[in-house]
């Protein structure tokens, strides 16, 4: 499209715009030598393009970005730190093995003369066996039941496997939930509580001849196997926990025992329980001993 | 780009952005505050930048800011159209400098902000397109408009001397 006198005001603005490719450019040159009324206009629009400015913008400082500068680490440092990192994992784990270790060792010689209650209730004079001495592995809040033949009691007991059990303490005897009997050489209370029934006082005063009796009873060959206490009124009772099967007391992760004296008071201390296993054959029998230590 | 590239950018950039930001708003504080905020943008971008487009990414960064800017403050702008229409009808005028500045005055955002891209930057209509996202037929169209308008007031201003 050439330009003429319908168009050329857009070829002005075009070529004052710098649009135009230079044979374009020189096409309006010409026009505007051939039609010298319109350069009035022509200039007019030239008028219209803004002429240079001088406002600036300050200070730049305001704009002006430097990188962060990112601390270095050394790479000796790194091994260091590694090195920490790894030891301390280490130790932590050492620590958790060692934690755990303990409860899980048979028959642990020194754990046994950490407990000089059932060794004193065991070894007091009367009985038959006086030198019968129970592995007792069991730490605070937990209970150890050991399931051993009642022939090999005398002897190395400490041999023989045990088999941990915990029990949760609860400092409120009304949410006691246990289905265990707890028996000391104190003058005791022994409340336990069954599922929702209300707690029940199962022994006033089990005498240190009780467990006395107790240990005598184990000793003895032909003795039963399971006595756990020489309150009479209490052999039904007691009968029926002896019965329960070992995976009754093992699945039951929600014990609770609360051990009271006669001044109805909560006490501490260790404590055994033996119950019979059904016996293998006529001349083997088992007891399970269980010791607790119950602490507030 | 580099840390050193953006500085650059800010001595080679920053005069003329706020002079398009100065024209267009009118106000030196909000001038500044667009300028400031326009090279904050192109820092936190600058590794996606090519330092190639690194003017043309401002001018569209602070183009879109203003006419945001703009919209936001419609009314503010319309106060301050009134008396200036007033003062440029009477007042002598000192030169045909001072009688573009008031003339820009006339026109719309959009008008105005070609014109400035155009004469000060002297940015071609393909890239003015790029920069206000129309094509160029638009810009063409837009910016024709705007030279008659400013030719008009020209006249008009010549008569009244």
């Amino acid at each position: 499209m050439e330009i003429n006198r319908k168009n050329y005001e857009s070829f002005f603005l075009l070529y004052l715009d710098g649009e135009l490719i230079p044979s374009q450019r020189l096409a309006v040159e010409k026009f505007l030598d051939e039609n010298g009324d319109l350069r009035k206009e022509f200039s007019l629009l030239q008028q219209t393009v803004l002429p240079p400015s001088d406002i600036i913008f300050e200070p730049k400082e305001l704009l002006f970005r430097e990188e962060e500068k990112r601390k270095v680490v050394p790479f000796y440092r790194m091994r260091i730190a590694a090195a920490v990192a790894v030891f301390l994992l280490g130790s932590w784990f050492v620590m958790t093995q060692i934690k755990h270790q303990p409860s899980t060792e048979p028959g642990s010689d020194t754990l046994a003369a950490i407990h000089p209650v059932n060794a004193a209730s065991l070894n007091k004079p009367g009985r038959e066996n006086t030198d019968t001495e129970i592995p007792v592995t069991a730490k605070n809040q937990n209970a150890v039941t050991s399931t051993i033949p009642e022939k090999k009691i005398n002897q190395a007991v400490n041999r023989n496997p045990v088999q941990q059990k915990n029990i949760q303490p609860e400092t409120k005897p009304r949410d006691l939930q246990t289905p265990e009997e707890v028996t000391t050489d104190e003058n005791i209370l022994v409340g336990t509580q069954k599922s929702s029934s209300n707690l029940e006082v199962q022994s006033s005063g089990l005498q240190p001849a009780g467990t006395t009796s107790q240990t005598a009873d184990l000793a003895g060959d032909k003795s039963p196997a399971l006595l756990l206490s020489t309150a009479a009124i209490h052999d039904q009772h007691i009968y029926e926990n002896a019965v329960m099967k070992e995976s009754d007391y093992q699945n039951d992760n929600a014990i609770s025992v609360v051990a009271l004296n006669d001044q109805n008071k909560g006490i501490a201390g260790f404590f055994k329980k033996l119950t019979r296993r059904e016996p293998a054959d006529e001349n083997s029998r088992k007891v399970r001993v269980s010791v607790f230590q119950i602490s507030y | 780009m580099t840390a050193e590239d953006y500085n650059d950018c800010v001595k080679l950039y920053a005069d003329g952005l706020y002079r398009f930001m100065l024209k267009s708003t009118r106000q030196v504080e909000d001038a500044r505050d667009l300028v400031q905020s326009s090279f904050e943008k192109l820092w936190e971008h600058r590794t996606e930048v090519n330092t190639e487009k690194s003017k043309s990414y401002l001018f569209t960064i602070a183009y879109h800011k203003m006419i945001d800017f703009t919209r936001k403050n419609m009314r503010m702008e319309f106060r301050e159209s009134l008396p200036e229409k007033q003062v440029s009808g009477s007042a002598n005028t000192t030169g045909l400098k001072e009688i573009l500045e008031k003339a820009l005055g006339r026109l719309n955002s959009r008008q105005r902000s070609l014109v400035l891209l155009k004469d000060y930057e002297g940015y071609s209509y393909e890239e003015i397109a790029e920069i206000t996202g129309l094509n160029g037929a638009q810009v063409k169209v837009t910016l024709h408009r705007a030279r008659l308008i400013l030719k008009e007031w020209l006249v008009s201003v010549e008569n009244v001397l």
